[in-house]
């Protein structure tokens, strides 16, 4: 099983880039056809979602108990929005931008897995109520992220319209207005989604764990970067700032709050020990 | 390159080799068509098409009067337009594969004013429709026709010769739609009540936009195009007020000075509270102070700009004229095959019913000294074997034909080796 989840390890984030690759060739010539990277795009969140439910199986436990982990399921969440997003709008121009980030979190999720045999998870992980936490957690995260993007793809849109230099974003990107709308409602589904998420993190904690500190750094400084996402996107709404600017501030922010996130995690050897 | 052919001729009054009055001059209605369909084939004796549009007025014709059609119709057209024939201008022509070659690069619009215009094809299909709907028949023509209409749908899949925006209207459009999407929700605002603001707002119009702000100097012209595209009206010292509301604004006003400048701009972004708005000027002089363009959210396009739009996309169609080109030789090739095959079918026709009538006589023949079931087996051996008979000689016809392989001298030697001429007679 060690052996096998290993080979997955390393084909996942190559899968990741061939078919960013596959996307941004059609993105930059429309002249090739469609389905095969949408045959791919289904065959890589088959294998990703199998080797996930395997390494579950394998650990008696959700696969969330660290960095690695939470970056892959990170990634399959953005593949599954981006999925269920070119289904609908049936449009496939907006995946490199998508794949793209999935592939980045996937990399990095490869790079740090641990072997098998030398991972130790805390029971937490093994309370199915935990799940719920991590779903939210996870999903908050991942719609934040889809925020960012339509915000990068609006700035570009909005970029190329202002300097009437009318290239590739202006043919292929979806309309500024509902890349807007999409970034706008992706965030506040991300900031509430992620809101729930932690706050049943501590309802959890408080009800499971005997040593449960709330003055854990990283439970601070993640409990803050979220206040801080809250109250800069109610104060952007209140001022009414233009949508380039709010495109720059949705992409700072999202990568304040990874980055934040990153760093918290250094602070501790276990995304979820928590303690002091 | 193709076989000439000479089975059919074309003329030709286009934008090329006539003025505008002379066009209307000999535009052809629908029902002038209809009419005069019956009329040419009568005088020419030979299968006509008519093709007629804005932009060009064609005559198509088949059969031995091809060749001479000018002549053959010049006075027909005079008298139907009510002009002496001298004040007729002097068409192009064109015969047999080269007519058939005009015919598909018109259906693919390489020869329209507008490259890759889209009205053409169905304009080609009208025209088919008209001469399917003629009383007496013209297969030759009705499959010229079809291969034309096959030829320029071709085009239009397979190149993007009539993709991108070719009028500023329509790259107006084009921009607006990349800002907004729909334009349900939005409002166009037209500052300026002359032809090119009516007419930039039936482009709006048709592409979905309900409601509209008419802001012009003269209040009665105003509240006329207001009504025009059941919108409101608003004076012209109201344009502000009205910059606040609206999504989209177009101006083509006669103007000499600025109507909007960068100060009255910003005011007018604080109390849109930044959302986007997309100007778009079209007058000459400019309505719009190019630094009011500079506020985030605020998308100005002058004429300038939205003309070199329109020639990228002009230049992107040009780029596509080899491709499509190519793709119309096939069709040349492919009308070329049929004209061959049309002449061995006479001859495959006239060897089937040399076979048919002996097989006939030898029957009569055994009538009567039969019975009747042994005559039912003498029938359905007979026609077996004249069909195993014809078989290989109709097939070496009919490939040799397609394969532009056939001589006369073959043809020659199949008439009179089963005596196909006395049959006839």
């Amino acid at each position: 099983m060690s052996a096998v989840l290993q080979i997955i390890e390393i084909l996942l984030p190559i899968l990741y880039l061939g078919l960013t690759g596959l996307y941004a060739r059609n993105f930059f010539d429309q002249e090739h056809e469609k389905k095969s990277a949408r045959a791919g795009l289904y065959g890589l969140l088959g294998a990703h979602l199998g080797y996930l439910t395997l390494l579950g199986v394998a650990q008696h436990a959700w696969p969330l108990g660290s960095m690695a982990e939470f970056l892959s399921v990170l990634s399959v969440s953005l593949t599954i929005t981006y999925a269920i997003t070119e289904r609908a709008e049936e449009d496939s121009n907006t995946g490199m931008f998508f794949l793209g980030i999935a592939s980045i979190f996937q990399v990095f999720s490869s790079v740090l897995m641990e072997e098998l045999t030398t991972k130790t998870h805390p029971l937490l992980l093994e309370n199915p109520i935990y799940g719920i936490h991590v779903a939210f957690t996870v999903l908050g995260f991942a719609a934040l992220a889809v925020g960012a993007l339509d915000a990068v793809m609006y700035i570009l849109l909005s970029r190329q319209l202002k300097s009437r230099e009318l290239g590739l974003f202006f043919r292929r990107l979806p309309p500024l207005i509902r890349l807007e709308t999409m970034s706008r409602i992706a965030t506040i589904t991300g900031i509430v989604l992620l809101g729930v998420g932690l706050a049943l993190g501590h309802f959890v904690a408080i009800y499971i764990l005997e040593d449960y500190n709330l003055w854990d750094p990283k439970i601070v400084i993640m409990d803050a970067a979220w206040a801080l996402y809250f109250v800069g996107f109610l104060v952007v709404k209140l001022r009414g700032l233009s949508g380039i600017r709010m495109g720059y501030l949705s992409l700072a922010a999202y990568l304040g709050l990874m980055l934040t996130m990153i760093l918290s995690n250094m602070l501790t050897n276990s995304f979820h020990s928590f303690q002091p | 390159m193709s076989k000439m052919s000479t089975e059919i001729g074309a003329i030709s009054f286009s934008h090329q080799n006539t003025t505008l009055a002379e066009r209307d001059l000999l535009a052809f209605s629908s029902s002038e068509i209809e009419q005069s369909l019956a009329i040419f084939r009568d005088k020419l004796g030979g299968e006509v098409g008519i093709l007629s549009t804005c932009n060009r007025t064609e005559f198509y014709a088949s059969g031995t009067c091809a060749p001479t059609l000018w002549e053959d119709v010049k006075d027909l057209v005079a008298g139907i337009k009510g002009v002496r024939p001298t004040r007729l201008p002097v068409p192009h022509q064109f015969y047999g594969a080269e007519a058939a070659r005009h015919l598909f690069r018109v259906s693919a619009s390489l020869e329209s004013l507008a490259l890759g215009e889209d009205q053409i094809l169905a304009q080609v299909k009208d025209a088919h429709e008209h001469l399917l709907g003629a009383e007496e028949k013209s297969p030759v023509l009705d499959q010229l026709f079809q291969l034309a209409v096959r030829a320029g749908k071709d085009v239009r899949t397979n190149t993007t010769l009539c993709q991108g925006n070719v009028s500023i209207s329509s790259v107006s459009v084009e921009l607006a739609k990349k800002i907004f999407g729909q334009f349900k929700r939005f409002t166009i605002l037209l500052v300026g009540a002359g032809e090119t603001g009516v007419n930039a707002g039936v482009h709006f119009r048709a592409a979905g936009a309900k409601d509209f702000i008419i802001v012009n100097r003269g209040q009665e012209r105003g509240e006329a195009v207001a009504e025009q595209f059941d919108g409101e009206y608003m004076p012209l010292h109201r344009l502000s007020d009205a910059c606040v509301r609206a999504d989209i604004v177009v101006f083509a006003t006669g103007a000499q000075h600025p109507l909007l400048d960068l100060e009255s701009m910003r005011n007018i972004m604080r109390a849109r509270r930044n959302r986007q708005i997309l100007l778009i000027d079209i007058s000459n002089p400019r309505n719009v102070d190019p630094r009011a363009g500079e506020p985030d959210g605020v998308f100005l396009y002058n004429i300038d700009h939205l003309e070199s739009i329109v020639q990228e996309n002009l230049q992107e169609r040009t780029d596509q004229i080899p491709l499509a080109e190519t793709i119309l030789e096939s069709y040349v090739d492919e009308w070329d095959a049929y004209l061959r095959a049309r002449r061995v079918t006479p001859t495959i026709a006239a060897l089937s019913k040399h076979f048919k009538s002996v097989r006939q006589q030898e029957l009569d023949h055994f009538r009567n000294k039969i019975s009747e079931g042994e005559y039912e087996l003498l029938e359905e051996f007979s026609k077996r074997l004249i069909k195993k008979l014809q078989h290989n000689p109709i097939i070496h016809l009919r490939k040799s034909a397609a394969s532009n392989e056939l001589r006369s001298e073959d043809l020659d030697l199949v008439i009179k080796l089963h005596g196909l001429l006395d049959d006839d007679s």
